[in-house]
């Protein structure tokens, strides 16, 4: 449970959230025509005869779109409905030729799910499943551009007709926090699928936020809804905001009205679009020109097979197969494009190394990609190249801080990490010949330290190991020179 | 605002061009279904009249249905009157509503239907005769009509009056 609460003058207020995703589902072509979703193009050049709305043109629903729905909504754990159908919301607005958008009211195809999410990822006891009412498949508008011409708007119809999963879940957060946690693991579940991109910034998902506030324990209050928030930072911000703006409407002696608002990023605040009076009827009723969509057992089958391994079921792979840390585990299965890279760089190394391999990956890979300012598609670094370092570390060929030396570069390079070991000599000494004769020396150079550490001074232990390593420029094996070290201070 | 008329009051904004756009182009008749339409479809009253049309529309076909089991097709007349002068009943807004009333039930009930020339009234208006089929059943319904054409003799044509 969440503790989370605003602290008003008449005492405590629980937050009750509610988020309506808009999904972009990952497909070649629109919902109902063949025209291309590509992200960029010029304006109002994929656009088909069904998108522009033009008379007599009738929409085919793409199966693919369908298809990613169906296996989305069995990676939420939800009630797939075989049966389900298109109504027509109707509405009057320049970025929709149809006069209507394509959508599912009364039969959407998927039903209620649930999503665990933490809201803490360091803290197991921060748990909670979140429930998912139902998943419905609508068109996307076209964009109107307002900057082009001083007296006149454009309109854009490329993304008229994209299909877009609305994912609705219950109200059951409590926290911004919970809030967050449940956008990134919708999120990171979508991307997992492969039904959509997760794209924030290209507005692949967006987000309707429902705030209300109650005293805890009462009934619920009457809820807002901020439309179109577009990050997971703003999400956590506008509820913020809101919750603490009805709390100060309420303690004023005022009442919550239901209304529509608008997320400002630039002011960090909600303002009112609409309210309950202005909002639209949109006159729902089934479509006429498509026919029910009914789903074969074959094709749920299908769905089913499809699905990869989903973020939870390998974070506890991780822990319980592999060994990992729970914090590695929680860290490497948070995106699907890290778990693929990590798991390529075990296919290379194998599996037995796969504690050593996280370590490397979260600290080293996540540090120097950090500092260069890259994200894990375009890391200069090979899976299979860390794979082969993780391997020189592991049999003994390269100590520590010579791992560190040859990741650098490599990083520089993108020269493999072998050749880099043979190139430049980096390689790790184990030869206690050698080893013995540096010791010998520093003791030389130190006699005043060995009697001291002679007489109790342990501590010093730690100054000869460094003489020496500084001596051997690092390519000692650390383990030798303290067995040798310790045999030679007696 | 792609096709047809656009009215653009002087000092309007985009929402009143909608308005008087939309208020200019359509008769009063057609208003008035286009308003008993959102009136039907609007949230508060869907489950009162669109789901209780839409079980009446299948009791019609049902209805339909059972005449067929015993006719091929059904011969009515395609409207209560004929033609009427421009503006003549616009103050009598059932005797517009009835006007289409047996073209109405094919469409609700989904089946073929088709009106041929029949013959003329007294005032030497023209008269059109509707065949109806099962569903599906185009053919019958365009070789009864072909038979029915042949046989009625129906010559007249209007003079011109322009």
């Amino acid at each position: 449970m969440s503790s989370y609460r605003i602290h008003g003058a008449t005492g405590e207020w629980e937050v009750v959230i509610g988020l309506e995703v808009h999904a972009q589902v990952t497909s070649a072509a629109k919902l109902f025509s063949g025209a291309s979703t590509e992200f960029g193009a010029e304006p109002n050049t994929q656009v088909s005869l069904v998108d522009a709305a033009m008379p007599g043109m009738l929409p085919v629903p793409n199966a693919e779109c369908i298809r990613q729905a169906v296996r989305t909504g069995m990676a939420l754990e939800a009630r797939i409905n075989p049966w389900s159908r298109f109504d027509r919301k109707n509405y009057f607005y320049a970025d929709l030729p149809q006069g209507y958008q394509i959508s599912q009211l009364y039969h959407p195809i998927v039903g209620e799910g649930e999503i665990e999410i933490l809201a803490d990822d360091k803290d197991e006891s921060s748990a909670k499943r979140i429930g998912i009412e139902r998943i419905h498949l609508e068109q996307d508008a076209g964009k109107l551009m307002h900057d082009q011409h001083p007296s006149f708007s454009y309109v854009d119809l490329n993304r008229s007709g994209v299909a877009l999963m609305e994912i609705v879940s219950k109200p059951d957060m409590r926290s911004p926090e919970e809030a967050g946690a449940y956008i990134r693991k919708l999120r990171a579940i979508l991307r997992y699928v492969g039904s959509c991109d997760g794209n924030m910034e290209q507005g692949s998902m967006r987000a309707d936020v429902n705030v209300s506030v109650r005293k805890p324990g009462a009934e619920f209050g009457t809820r807002t809804e901020t439309k179109n928030v577009n990050s997971v930072r703003f999400i956590m911000a506008a509820i913020e905001y809101e919750a603490n703006r009805q709390v100060d409407v309420l303690e004023g002696g005022g009442n919550i009205v239901q209304e529509t608002r608008l997320w400002d990023p630039d002011k960090a605040e909600t303002r009112s679009l609409r309210s309950k009076e202005e909002a639209h009827d949109y006159r729902y009723f089934p479509d006429p020109d498509l026919l029910p969509v009914e789903l074969t057992d074959d094709f749920l089958t299908d769905c089913r097979a499809s699905l990869p391994e989903l973020p939870d079921a390998k974070r506890r792979r991780y822990e319980s197969v592999l060994g990992l840390t729970p914090y590695n585990a929680s860290v490497l299965t948070a995106d699907v494009t890290t778990a693929r890279w990590f798991e390529a760089v075990l296919d290379s190394v194998g599996e037995e190394h796969a504690g050593r391999a996280s370590n490397w990956v979260t600290s080293e890979l996540f540090g120097a990609l950090n500092r260069l300012g890259r994200s894990i598609e375009d890391s200069p670094v090979s899976p299979a190249q860390a794979g082969e370092l993780i391997r020189l570390t592991a049999d003994g060929t390269l100590s520590g801080t010579l791992a560190k030396q040859v990741f650098e570069i490599m990083l520089e390079t993108g020269q493999d990490p072998g050749a880099i070991v043979e190139e430049r000599g980096l390689k790790q000494t184990s030869d206690t010949g050698a080893i013995d004769k540096v010791i010998a020396d520093v003791l030389a150079a130190n006699q005043d330290k060995v009697a001291d550490y002679r007489g109790g001074k342990d501590k010093l232990f730690g100054f000869f190991v460094g003489q020496t390593m500084k001596a051997m420029q690092g390519k000692a094996n650390p383990a030798v020179v303290n067995e040798l070290l310790k045999k030679a201070l007696g | 605002m792609r096709y047809g008329r656009r009215v653009a009051p002087q000092n309007g904004n985009l929402t009143d061009m909608y308005e008087a756009t939309r208020a200019a182009g359509f008769g009063a008749e057609v208003k008035r279904r286009i308003m008993i339409g959102t009136y039907v479809l609007s949230a508060g009253f869907y489950d009162a009249y669109f789901n209780q049309a839409q079980k009446v529309r299948a009791l019609i076909a049902r209805d339909f249905e059972r005449a067929f089991a015993e006719v091929d097709l059904l011969l009515t007349p395609t409207a209560p009157s004929a033609a009427f002068g421009l503006g003549e009943k616009s103050d009598d807004p059932i005797a517009m509503y009835l006007n289409d009333v047996f073209a109405v039930p094919a469409s609700l009930a989904g089946l073929p239907a088709i009106s041929v020339p029949a013959g003329l009234n007294a005032e030497g208006l023209p008269l059109g005769l509707q065949l109806i089929g099962r569903a599906l059943d185009e053919q019958s319904v365009l070789n009864a009509a072909l038979a029915f054409e042949e046989r009625a003799g129906f010559t007249a044509r209007p003079e011109a009056w322009w």
